[in-house]
């Protein structure tokens, strides 16, 4: 990145608490849009 | 709305500025060399009506999930170099898509294009199964670009330090 000092240590205490929250959390878009895909196809099951 | 473009050459970057001088000089100066010398990097422009909008550049990484605490790995390397210590990373692997890059062209900043590219970039990432975008986001005593990413929702990784030029920060997608 530009050359620039930038810090790779690892990710440690409450910066790894808040990853771990949010690795274990769902992405809501991703389930939204899943829902939709589900619906549609529902739908078009009916007719 | 925008479309993007995967290019190999800076030359399409003739003429375009962001306005932050560092940015500037890298793009015109070093970006060309900066891609040949690493085909693991990936570079795209946003256009609007023909027009470029914006760059970025993005590759990939990975989070090691070790007892504790996570090794940020850049380019899903299996192991090297992790600050001053060579070790074996070993432990659950989560993909990630690194934002390397990100310019929006000067006479266009602050009108949303930025944060319109994080939403393509995060389902650029979710299609490739990343769990996070990543980035290190860049502050020096002029500019700052910590603001934008958490205004995207990105959250840092570290504390904020005045003795690095950029802070690891990171977006569940």
């Amino acid at each position: 990145m530009l050359g620039i000092k930038s810090n790779r240590e690892p990710i440690k205490g409450v910066f790894a608490k808040k990853l771990r929250e949010q690795i274990s959390c769902d992405s809501p878009k991703t389930t939204q849009t899943q829902v939709q895909v589900h619906a549609n196809t529902s739908d078009e099951m009916k007719k | 709305m925008l479309l993007y473009s995967k290019e190999s050459s800076a030359n399409v970057l003739d003429g375009f500025e962001c306005g932050v001088k560092i940015m500037d000089s890298f793009i015109h100066e070093s970006l060309d060399t900066f891609l040949k010398n690493d085909p693991r990097y990936s570079f795209f422009v946003a256009k609007e009506d023909q027009d470029i909008v914006a760059m970025f550049v993005v590759s990939s990484g990975m989070f090691v999930d070790h007892d504790g605490e996570f090794d940020d790995i850049p380019f899903g390397k299996p192991w090297g170099y992790m600050g001053e210590d060579f070790k074996m990373h070993s432990g659950m692997m989560y993909p990630t898509l690194e934002l390397d890059y990100l310019a929006v062209r000067k006479d266009l900043r602050k009108k949303g294009y930025g944060s319109e590219i994080v939403k393509e970039l995060s389902r650029m990432a979710r299609s490739k199964d990343c769990f996070f975008l990543t980035v290190d986001a860049y502050h020096d005593k002029d500019y700052s670009a910590i603001p934008f990413y958490e205004k995207c929702g990105f959250f840092a990784l570290q504390e904020f330090s005045e003795e690095y030029d950029s802070l690891r920060m990171a977006y569940r997608v």
